[in-house]
C-alpha cells in the first residue's frame, strides 16, 4: 500500500470517528453501524490495497480498531478506560495478526506493537484529558498509523 | 422443562457413549478422513464448543467489567454453561490424538523424563488454554455462589473478570492460531483471531438466549447484542469472499438472515421464534465450522453423527445436572445477586501477586527455554499468558475463599485438593510404559534379504510417513501430531549408538511408538543402518 493511500485510509477511518457514540441508540443499531462501518474500510482496502500483500488481511481490521480509538476521545465517561480498551483492540488485531503471518514466514514489524503497548499504559497517566492531551494522544496514533 | 432436558442428555449419552467407545478403540479410521482433509469432524465439533463456552465468560466476566446492569440477571446460567461447554470441547482434541491413552504428553513439564513438550506444537496450546480457562471458570463461578452469602468475595470475583476478560478471547485466539500453523492455504488468515473471537461470541450468545428460554426467562439486550454480532459476522463473511472466494449461503442464510427476524415485534415476542432464531445461529456456526475444517465432501461414518449426540448429551447432563444441584441447596440461586460491596484488594496485595505471576510464567520460559533452544519465541507466547494467568487466578481465589471460610475447613479441603491434584501430576509426570507389550520376536538378521526386502522400502512403509522419505521429516504430519523431529546428523546417530536406537524402534520412546511386533529386531536394526546412509548423503 502506498504512503499516500495509507494517508486517505487514515483520513477514512477517522471520519466516523467522532459521530460513532453521539446520538443513543439500541445495542443492535450500534452493531449495525459498527458493521457499516468495518465493511466501509474493508471495501476500501479491497478496491485501493495490494491484496497479494499479506498485510492486507487484517488491514480494514486495523482501519476499525484506529476509528474506535478515536471515537472515545468523544466520549464524556469513562474515557481512559475504553481508550485502553479500543488500543487494546488495535494492539491484539496487530499483534495476533502478525503472529499468524509470522507463522507463515511473513517479517513482523514489531514496533508498531510496542507502541501501542506503552499507549495503552500511557493512557492510565491522563485521567483528566484536558483538549491539548487529547490532541496529544490523537497524533500519537495517527503518527503510529502513518509511520508503521 | 430442565428435568425433561436432563433426561434427555442422559439418554442421548447412550449412543454417545458408544461413539466414544468407537473413537477410542478404532482410532482416527473411525471418522471420515483422508490425506488432504486430515482434521475431520472431531476438530469442527472441538471449535464449535469452545466457542460456545465463552458466552458465560463474556455475559458475566466482561460485562461485569463494563458494569453492564443485565450482567447479574443471566450471569450464573452462562457461567455454567461454559463449565459443561469447556467439558465437552476438551474432549475432541483427545480424541483426534489417536493415543488417548498418552495425553499426559500435552502437559507440558520440565524435560526430566526425555518427553520435551513441542511448544510449536498447537496441540499443547490448546491443551495448556483449555487447561487454564476451565480453571479459572471454576474459580470464578464458586466465587461468585459464595459471594450470594459473603459479599466481600465480590472484590475477589472481580479481579478474576479482569483476569477472564483478556483470557477468554485469548483461547479463541489461540485456537484461530492452530490453523495458522497449518499448511493449508483455506486455513490461513490473520484476520482470523478477531473472526473467530466473534464466531465464538455470537454462537455463545445463540446459547444463552435458549437457555434462558428454557428456564422461561427473557433478556431483550442479549437478543439484540445476538442481531449485534449477526451483522459484524456477516461483515467478516464478505471480507472471506473478498479474501478466498469462499461464500456458503446456508452459513449466512441460517446465521444472518433468520436472525433478523427479531427486529420484526410480533414475530421476536413468541417464545418459539426466539428458540428457532437461537437455534438457527447454532447451526450456522456449526456449519461454518465445518464448511471451514472439511471445505470439500466426505463420505460420513456413524462416528461423524455420533459426535451430535455426545456433544448435546454431554452438555444437557452437565449443565442440568449442575442446574439441578445448585437449585437444590438454593432454589432461588439463578435469580438474586450479591449485596453490593466497595471492598477492593490493597494495590500491595494486587500488584504482588500479578508481580509474582508475571515472575511465574517468566521462570517457567526461563527453564524450558535452554532445554530446546530452537522453538522460535513466538512459539511460546500461546503458553505464557495462561500461565500467568493460572497464577493469579489461583492466588486470588484463594487469598478470597480463606477470608471468608472456617480456617480448618480451608487447610483440610485445599490440603485433599494438593493431595489429589499433585498425586494425578505426579502420575501424569512418572507417565506410562511405552511397550504396547508385545513379546520381542528374535528374528535373524537374514529375514530382510531372505523375503529380498529393501530395506529402504521398508523405511518407506514403516517410517516415512513421520520422518519423511529422506529423514528430513513429514512436516505437514508431525505439525499435526508430534514435536518437530530432530535433524538427522550423524552426530546425533553416533551419540545414540545402534544398539540404542534399535531399542527406540522396538520399544518406543517419548512420541517415537514401539514398532515390537510390527517389525523385526534385524529389520530395526537394518532401519537404523539405513538412517546412517540417509545422514551421510544428506552431509
Amino acid at each position: 500500500m502506498t504512503p499516500l493511500i495509507n494517508a486517505l485510509a487514515c483520513l477514512l477511518a477517522l471520519l466516523p470517528a467522532s459521530f460513532l457514540w453521539t446520538s443513543p441508540r439500541s445495542i443492535a443499531r450500534y452493531g449495525i453501524s459498527q458493521a457499516l462501518i468495518l465493511l466501509c474500510f474493508m471495501l476500501f482496502t479491497f478496491f485501493t490495497g495490494d491484496m497479494e500483500d499479506p498485510m492486507m488481511e487484517f488491514y480494514p481490521l486495523k482501519m476499525w480498531a484506529f476509528c474506535l480509538c478515536v471515537s472515545t476521545l468523544t466520549l464524556t465517561k469513562k474515557r481512559t478506560f475504553f481508550m485502553t480498551l479500543a488500543q487494546g483492540l488495535w494492539f491484539w488485531i496487530v499483534f495476533f495478526g502478525s503472529l499468524s503471518l509470522a507463522y507463515r514466514g511473513e517479517p513482523v514489524n514489531n514496533l508498531s506493537m510496542i507502541l501501542l503497548f506503552f499507549g495503552m499504559i500511557g493512557v492510565q497517566f491522563f485521567k483528566q484529558n484536558p483538549k491539548e492531551i487529547s490532541l496529544g494522544i490523537l497524533i500519537y496514533w495517527v503518527g503510529i498509523w502513518m509511520l508503521f | 422443562m430442565v428435568k425433561k432436558l436432563f433426561i434427555v442428555g442422559l439418554i442421548l449419552l447412550i449412543p454417545g457413549i458408544w461413539t466414544l467407545f468407537q473413537a477410542l478403540s478404532i482410532g482416527p479410521a473411525s471418522w471420515a478422513l483422508d490425506q488432504s482433509l486430515f482434521w475431520g469432524t472431531p476438530i469442527v465439533n472441538f471449535v464449535f464448543w469452545i466457542g460456545l463456552a465463552h458466552a458465560g465468560t463474556f455475559l458475566s466476566a466482561i460485562l461485569l467489567i463494563l458494569e453492564v446492569r443485565f450482567q447479574k440477571r443471566i450471569s450464573l446460567v452462562a457461567e455454567l454453561s461454559t463449565i459443561a461447554a469447556i467439558l465437552v470441547a476438551s474432549i475432541f482434541p483427545l480424541i483426534h490424538l489417536g493415543i488417548v491413552s498418552r495425553f499426559y504428553f500435552l502437559i507440558p513439564f520440565f524435560n526430566e523424563r526425555n518427553i520435551f513438550a513441542n511448544f510449536s506444537s498447537p496441540l499443547i496450546w490448546d491443551f495448556v488454554a483449555i487447561f487454564v480457562y476451565l480453571c479459572i471458570s471454576i474459580f470464578y463461578i464458586v466465587t461468585h455462589l459464595l459471594s450470594l452469602k459473603h459479599a466481600s468475595l465480590l472484590k475477589t470475583g472481580k479481579v478474576l473478570a479482569w483476569i477472564l476478560f483478556p483470557l477468554v478471547l485469548w483461547v479463541h485466539t489461540i485456537v484461530s492460531l492452530d490453523f495458522a500453523v497449518t499448511t493449508n492455504n483455506l486455513w490461513q488468515g490473520a484476520y482470523f483471531p478477531i473472526y473467530f473471537i466473534l464466531g465464538a461470541l455470537f454462537s455463545g450468545l445463540a446459547l444463552v438466549v435458549f437457555l434462558l428460554e428454557v428456564q422461561k426467562r427473557r433478556v431483550r439486550k442479549i437478543e439484540e447484542l445476538l442481531i449485534a454480532a449477526s451483522w459484524l459476522l456477516f461483515v467478516f463473511w464478505i471480507w472471506e469472499f473478498f479474501q478466498k472466494g469462499v461464500w456458503h449461503f446456508e452459513v449466512v442464510f441460517f446465521g444472518f438472515v433468520i436472525v433478523q427476524l427479531l427486529w420484526i415485534p410480533v414475530l421476536r415476542n413468541q417464545k418459539t421464534i426466539r428458540l428457532f432464531v437461537s437455534f438457527a445461529a447454532l447451526v450456522s456456526m456449526w456449519l461454518e465450522r465445518y464448511v471451514l475444517i472439511v471445505p470439500s465432501d466426505l463420505e460420513w461414518l456413524p462416528v461423524d453423527y455420533g459426535w451430535f449426540a455426545l456433544g448435546i448429551g454431554l452438555f444437557l447432563s452437565v449443565f442440568f445436572g449442575l442446574y439441578l444441584l445448585i437449585q437444590k441447596y438454593n432454589p432461588i440461586v439463578f435469580y438474586v445477586s450479591a449485596e453490593e460491596s466497595n471492598e477492593k484488594y490493597s494495590k500491595k496485595v494486587l500488584w504482588g501477586i500479578l508481580a509474582g505471576a508475571v515472575v511465574f510464567a517468566l521462570l517457567y520460559f526461563a527453564l524450558n527455554y535452554p532445554l530446546d533452544t530452537s522453538v522460535p519465541l513466538m512459539n511460546w507466547i500461546p503458553v505464557l499468558f495462561p500461565l500467568f494467568s493460572l497464577f493469579a487466578g489461583l492466588s486470588f481465589f484463594a487469598l478470597g475463599v480463606y477470608s471468608v471460610v472456617p480456617k480448618k475447613q480451608f487447610f483440610l479441603v485445599s490440603g485433599l485438593l494438593v493431595l489429589i491434584l499433585g498425586g494425578a501430576f505426579g502420575a501424569f509426570y512418572a507417565g506410562g510404559d511405552t511397550n504396547l507389550g508385545v513379546e520381542s520376536k528374535i528374528i535373524s538378521v537374514e529375514r530382510v534379504s531372505k523375503n529380498n526386502r529393501p530395506v529402504k522400502d521398508l523405511w518407506a512403509s514403516r517410517c516415512a510417513s513421520c520422518h519423511g522419505l529422506k529423514g528430513e521429516g513429514n512436516r505437514k504430519f508431525i505439525y499435526e501430531f508430534y514435536p518437530e523431529i530432530q535433524d538427522l546428523t550423524l552426530e546425533r546417530l553416533n551419540s545414540q549408538g545402534e544398539d540404542s536406537l534399535t531399542q527406540v524402534v522396538l520399544k518406543g520412546r517419548a512420541f517415537m511408538n514401539p514398532f515390537e511386533g510390527r517389525v523385526s529386531e534385524s529389520e530395526a536394526r537394518a532401519l537404523i543402518r539405513y538412517m546412517y546412509q540417509l545422514a551421510e548423503e544428506k552431509e
